[in-house]
């Protein structure tokens, strides 16, 4: 028998400092969910960081389908709900809730501590595995800096998960929550997912797997990357845990009333946080440069990147931004003949500028388009999904769209005087007749924007084909003669067929 | 008094597990038998603040339970060890035992010696590393008692301690226990009446809800000596009360 004498207890305060910490120590070494990590891990790197180094070496690119649409929430999300409520509902699998619950330290803080630890694995493996990501694509990358919102938000993702997942095993401990819960996620992360593509700003919008997470193709790159979205969702995940880890205190402070009163508390304050994250969330629109959330966005959205443009020699200069200067040879080759083709004509552009793909519009989910905006052309090259070398492969669009817009043709595909001469003009500049049906067929690597409602090129046969035929056969003087003569009429539409040469 | 119970009831929807129980006890090792659903593991869960009494008044190392800063206080100095141990497989020996000192909010520096302490007391100490899923019944039974005395306890609440222990641990058990009813009120239910004999000054005896007989192993041994059935003066005091008191 080893003689001991009654403990004394020291001031409460300073017994309270060091136990929390000791307790998390051993919930961080007893915890479920690093083992789960090596699986999250697979699974990233699967879905996740492959991904992400399809895309064009831009910041945005890289992140925009990655983080903008929540790819390491969709990873994690399951795995992290399922491990937290096998840790929440340990005590009730595991038979030691008379043991724990007749302890000085109040349940609920108990709780608080096994779910902390269990949150802090989760947290710490999306750090690591996102970490990792950026910084392979901060070694590929040669401008800008990565969106960080997004990723916080998405931690906060995260952190919902684990807290629900938590919660829920807490309130309904056996075995088989955990797969339930799991299993749950997965199917909220699925619908919320496939909402998203339909519904940028809507009630899904809350999890930042939804939709484009305000990452722009042209994020960091025009414009900064907007953070009101990943705001007002860190607002409202953030205020949702808060208020589940509340109901954990109110279930366990039976008994309690100024425990209870801290958990009632606890709750509101983070329903009301929650609740102002949705009402923000409510309030978001879609706008050029990203989603923009009017009481958090105070001007960023309009706030303009300045940079110096890097242009090709000649006549008609094509000029870049610098992040894409790696693609600039390839497109001004690509353009080299129209832009001669059309050198010297009234209305021609003086050159041809890159802007920023809009991201509300249909440019969004393009790769490339043209704009007739004069005295330039506005060239928006959107995410382009190959390398630099591999622009060539774009010659016949990229002068099929230059053509489309030099004559005014739109987006609704141009009136029949429209479409013979861009045809027309098309067979001058190596893209013969027979080729062009070809430009509108889908690609599986190439897509062009804004031409979803266009009719496709003349059939032959047709009056806009023979008109097209007429044209192209008419000598390069002449058509020029005609083109400087008939041009402002012909991009107004009021020209027919029958007034072509 | 350490415990002080009047009148008290405690029921779970229409059965009632406690049926006007009065008890006091101090310093001592006090022993509760009775047969299965007599009441012991309900009156012994009140008195670790597991549940509430439905009625009665109860009162634990001179505070109440029902209010919650005293309710703090009591646990602080309460040690129990539930009738179905629950524990973390994966936790080692002295992991389970310190975290349960944690809880108890013992103060961290005193922790770790009174682990040892604890662990040396119930003879594990080499398996002081071992994960609990590795241990035999008898060895988790004492790693229980463990968690229940590492903070020296005012107040020891054992529900069938010595189920699953060897006769050696039995033994060393018994005497951990008047080491400690020495300066802490200790009860312990349990059918084994031996356990009594060997340990406690005092012994309630209960039965559907009520306690029938209250007095020393003596003075239930005395019971048995005209009526009682079984091997041992205390087993035969044991069912001569609990005959006397169905009759």
């Amino acid at each position: 028998m080893v003689a001991t004498s009654v403990v004394s207890l020291p001031p409460r305060a300073e017994r309270h400092r060091a136990v929390p910490a000791r307790l998390l120590w051993i919930e961080l070494r007893r915890n479920v969910m690093p083992w789960l990590l090596p699986i999250i891990a697979v699974v990233f790197w699967l879905d996740s960081y492959r991904t992400t180094l399809g895309q064009m070496s831009l910041w945005s690119s890289q992140t925009a389908i990655t983080i903008g649409q929540g790819h390491p929430l969709i990873d994690f999300g399951p795995f992290v709900t399922g491990a937290a409520a096998w840790m929440g509902s340990r005590d009730g699998r595991r038979g030691t809730t008379d043991l724990v619950s007749v302890t000085a330290r109040s349940r609920w803080a108990g709780q608080l501590v096994t779910w902390l630890a269990t949150t802090a694995w989760a947290l710490a493996g999306y750090v690591v595995l996102v970490g990792a990501l950026y910084a392979v694509i901060a070694g590929r990358v040669s401008w800008g800096g990565p969106p960080w919102w997004p990723v916080i938000a998405m931690g906060a993702g995260i952190l919902l998960f684990s807290t629900v997942g938590y919660v829920a095993g807490a309130v309904f401990p056996g075995r088989f929550v955990a797969p339930v819960a799991a299993f749950g996620a997965f199917v909220l992360l699925v619908m919320s997912s496939h909402a998203g593509f339909s519904d940028r700003v809507g009630a899904w919008s809350i999890l930042p797997n939804s939709g484009q997470g305000g990452v722009g193709f042209g994020s960091g790159i025009f414009y900064p990357f907007l953070a009101d979205l990943s705001l007002a969702r860190l607002m409202a995940l953030v205020g949702l845990s808060t208020a589940a880890l509340g109901v954990l205190g109110l279930r366990s402070s039976v008994g309690g009333l100024r425990r209870a009163l801290l958990a009632a508390s606890v709750t509101l304050a983070g329903l009301a946080v929650a609740g102002t994250g949705i009402g923000l969330l409510g309030t978001a629109r879609v706008e050029a440069h990203g989603v923009v959330i009017p009481l958090l966005d105070g001007g960023a959205s309009d706030r303009a990147i300045s940079y110096t443009p890097v242009c090709s020699a000649g006549a008609l200069p094509v000029c870049l931004h610098p992040a894409y200067r790696s693609y600039l040879p390839g497109v001004a080759a690509d353009l080299d003949p129209v832009l001669s083709e059309v050198d010297g004509l009234p209305g021609a552009p003086r050159r041809v500028a890159q802007v920023a793909a809009s991201y509300g519009g249909p440019s969004q989910s393009a790769t490339v388009n043209v704009t007739a905006s004069l005295p330039a052309f506005d060239l928006s090259l959107g995410n382009l999904d190959f390398r630099p070398a591999e622009i060539a492969g774009l010659e016949d669009q990229l002068r099929f769209l230059f053509l489309h817009a030099f004559v005014g043709a739109g987006l609704r595909g141009g009136t029949p005087a429209q479409q013979s001469v861009l045809a027309a003009l098309l067979s001058r500049v190596g893209v013969p007749f027979a080729r062009q049906p070809g430009l509108l067929a889908p690609s599986s690597s190439v897509t062009i924007g804004g031409n979803g409602g266009l009719p496709g090129p003349p059939q032959k046969g047709s009056p806009i084909y023979a008109a097209a035929e007429r044209f192209a056969s008419q000598p390069i003087a002449a058509q020029r003669a005609w083109l400087t003569s008939h041009l402002t009429a012909l991009r107004s539409g009021d020209l027919t067929l029958d007034q072509l040469p | 008094m350490n415990i002080d119970v009047a009148d008290l009831t405690r029921r779970f929807g229409r059965n009632q597990a406690v049926a006007g129980v009065d008890l006091e006890a101090g310093a001592g090792v006090f022993g509760l038998l009775g047969p299965n659903g007599a009441g012991k593991t309900s009156l012994l869960r009140m008195m670790a603040t597991v549940i509430p009494p439905t009625s009665g008044r109860l009162r634990l190392l001179g505070r109440d339970p029902g209010a919650s800063d005293e309710r703090r206080e009591i646990r602080r100095r309460l040690g129990y060890l539930p009738q179905n141990l629950g524990y973390y497989p994966g936790f080692t020996v002295v992991e389970f035992i310190e975290y349960f000192a944690l809880l108890k909010d013992m103060p961290p520096a005193r922790v770790s010696r009174a682990v040892a302490t604890a662990v040396e007391r119930v003879d594990l100490g080499d398996k002081a590393r071992a994960k609990l899923r590795t241990l035999s019944g008898g060895m988790l039974r004492r790693v229980g008692i463990a968690q229940a005395i590492v903070n020296e306890p005012e107040l020891l609440l054992l529900d069938e301690p010595t189920a699953g222990l060897d006769p050696e641990q039995r033994v060393t058990f018994r005497e951990l226990l008047r080491d400690f009813g020495e300066r802490a009120t200790v009860v312990v239910s349990t059918h084994l009446v031996e356990d009594v004999g060997a340990a406690c000054s005092e012994v309630a005896l209960m039965d559907r809800g009520k306690i029938v007989f209250l007095g020393t192993p003596e003075e239930l041994r005395v019971q048995g000596e005209s009526n009682g059935v079984g091997d041992s003066p205390l087993e035969r005091g044991y069912s001569a009360v609990l005959a006397g008191a169905r009759s």
